[in-house]
């Protein structure tokens, strides 16, 4: 299973992609510090699982999954971020995103993903 | 949002976000503490975040000489981390997420206490590089697991 992790925390990818290794023990886990260079990714490999950071320069998360999602559309988005106010609620729902994984990220918290969506 | 209301949700952020994010002991505190730096001095992980009706901005000092005991705590904290990766482990990004995650609890309080700040998310910088001069800088210090910082921070609403 092919996973993509898009932060530009490389503390929370360290978190993330070690907790997500440990439960798909067999994924391959692509990950990236920018929403940019993550659009050319998913070009050219399928992910079944793509977690991304909302608050990043340049290229945030709402905008990496506005430009993506429409031609992956089996690909399972969530996003990571410390910021769930209703105006990032709205924005969300609006791209068709039901998942957050709020921060501070937890084995906890990223399990119970998932356990949602394997 | 008067003063103290500021300051209420700053320190509840604060010691939450300690406790989640950073502590293992879960027993942050607020100790008062008299500060003597000056602005220049003020330096260190900060975010500053503007909204519809509201900008602030937080500086995270801490004591050089406990970068060590920092990276020590993650280790403790964080056990399940693959420890190959830990060199690239950088404290200024550990401890800047550390003000995100407080900014996503201050912006969520903001927004219940006056829906029209419009808090928007919060962009990494280093020290109080867009002050306002004519405003005042408070701060507060928080101490946990034998560590301690200080919060600069700047509000205006």
């Amino acid at each position: 299973m092919n996973i993509l992790i898009i932060d530009d925390s490389d503390t929370q990818r360290l978190i993330l992609k070690s907790i997500i290794a440990d439960y798909f023990k067999d994924s391959e886990i692509d990950e990236i510090n920018n929403g940019a260079d993550a659009i050319g990714l998913v070009k050219d490999k399928d992910y079944k699982l793509i977690l991304t950071d909302i608050n990043m320069d340049d290229v945030d998360g709402f905008e990496f999954v506005e430009t993506v999602k429409s031609d992956n559309p089996d690909t399972v988005f969530a996003f990571i971020t410390s910021n769930v106010t209703d105006y990032h609620q709205k924005r969300a729902k609006e791209l068709g995103v039901e998942y957050y994984i709020t921060k501070p990220i937890t084995p906890a918290k990223v399990t119970e993903f998932l356990d949602k969506v394997k | 949002m008067n003063e103290t209301q500021v300051k209420d949700i700053l320190q509840e952020a604060c010691i939450n976000s300690v406790n989640e994010f950073l502590s293992t002991s879960g027993d942050a505190k607020l100790v008062d503490k008299s500060i003597s730096y000056g602005l220049d001095e003020v330096y260190g992980p900060s975010i500053e975040c503007f909204g519809d009706n509201v900008k602030y901005i937080f500086t995270l000092r801490y004591e050089l000489e406990q970068n060590q005991d920092y990276l020590n705590l993650f280790l403790s904290k964080y056990t399940f981390v693959d420890k190959n990766e830990l060199p690239s482990l950088d404290l200024n990004d550990f401890l800047g997420e550390f003000l995100n995650i407080m900014s996503g609890k201050v912006n969520k309080s903001f927004e219940a206490l006056d829906p029209k700040l419009q808090p928007k998310a919060p962009y990494f910088t280093q020290g109080f590089e867009s002050i306002d001069e004519q405003s005042e800088v408070n701060s507060f210090s928080c101490e946990f697991d034998g560590l301690n910082f200080t919060l600069f921070y700047q509000v205006l609403a």
